[in-house]
């Protein structure tokens, strides 16, 4: 159901911009948006890549990348925090 | 067959490919791993450098306009989907949808490059130039490498709308027809990483 699948990512993609605007939750807003953008790249990769039928061992490669492209960002961000603060 | 009003949109021949077969071929899935590489390391040098320049960081941050990062990101979203239809088609062999969702699909791939030309002009009258400081050269170096991936990937994109009536006799055109997909949708996962890493955090 790609339809289906489109449909959660745009309401994921307004669910953390509104996080972002309204600084809902504060310091934690980082982690959720980038978690959601995480969550909505697996999305992609699963559903849209269909990445199950990925030739190889590419589909883990994949989805270890998604953990560490957000890794960095969350990470980065929150020691960035403490070194401020 | 070989006039496309000709060619009926659900006929099925011995060629096609079967559902359950890999998608794409290994060097397509190599190629974008090693771009994810590539941007992973990019990433990382961002957010390093982040680390020792926060407050400059912070407050260029605050001059983008994180609406057009939204409107990228909605653009992409839908143009992966319509890709996605676009590659289902090719497997039950139906060349006018191939046809018309690719076409629109180029049309969000036109208004990502509209978006990101109104933008980046905008950036540059109020005199935010790649050499204003670091956080404006990576905003332009990551969002322009960004932007070709994206025109390489509408190249294809627009082969495979005119030539969508091969999909009838050719398995090359739907596994070809995939490894634009999976790139096309490797562009857009990138962009949902790029959002929140330049607009948001």
């Amino acid at each position: 159901m790609p339809f289906a699948i489109w449909l959660i990512l745009i309401a994921c993609t307004l669910a953390s911009f509104d996080i972002f605007e309204r600084r809902l939750l504060g310091p934690l807003s980082t982690l959720v948006i980038v978690t959601i953008a995480a969550v909505k790249a697996r999305l992609v990769l699963r559903h849209f890549m269909e990445a199950a039928q990925a030739p190889g061992n590419w589909r883990f490669l994949y989805e270890t990348w998604i953990f560490v492209a957000a890794a960095i960002i969350v990470i980065g961000h929150y020691v960035a925090l403490m070194r401020v603060t | 067959m070989n006039h496309p009003d000709s060619a009926p949109d659900a006929p099925r021949s011995p060629t096609f490919r079967h559902d359950q077969q890999q998608i794409g071929t290994d060097g397509l899935w190599l190629f974008v791993f090693i771009d994810m590489v590539i941007f992973t390391l990019i990433f990382f040098v961002f957010m390093t450098e982040r680390l020792d320049e926060y407050s400059l960081f912070k407050s260029s941050q605050s001059h983008l306009n994180e609406i057009f990062g939204l409107c990228n990101t909605l653009v992409l979203l839908t143009s992966s989907w319509l890709v996605v239809e676009a590659v289902h088609a090719a497997r039950r062999g139906a060349p006018k949808i191939i046809a018309t969702r690719l076409a629109l699909a180029l049309v969000c791939g036109l208004m990502f490059v509209a978006s990101k030309i109104i933008e980046y002009r905008a950036k540059i009258l109020l005199g935010f130039s790649p050499a204003t400081n670091p956080f404006f050269s990576f905003y332009y170096f990551i969002t322009f490498v960004h932007f070709l991936h994206v025109v390489a990937g509408m190249v294809f994109l627009n082969s495979y709308r005119q030539r969508s009536i091969r999909c009838l006799d050719s398995p090359a055109y739907t596994t070809g027809l995939e490894n634009v997909g999976v790139f096309w949708h490797y562009v857009d996962v990138l962009w949902l990483f790029i959002f929140p890493l330049l607009y948001l955090v």
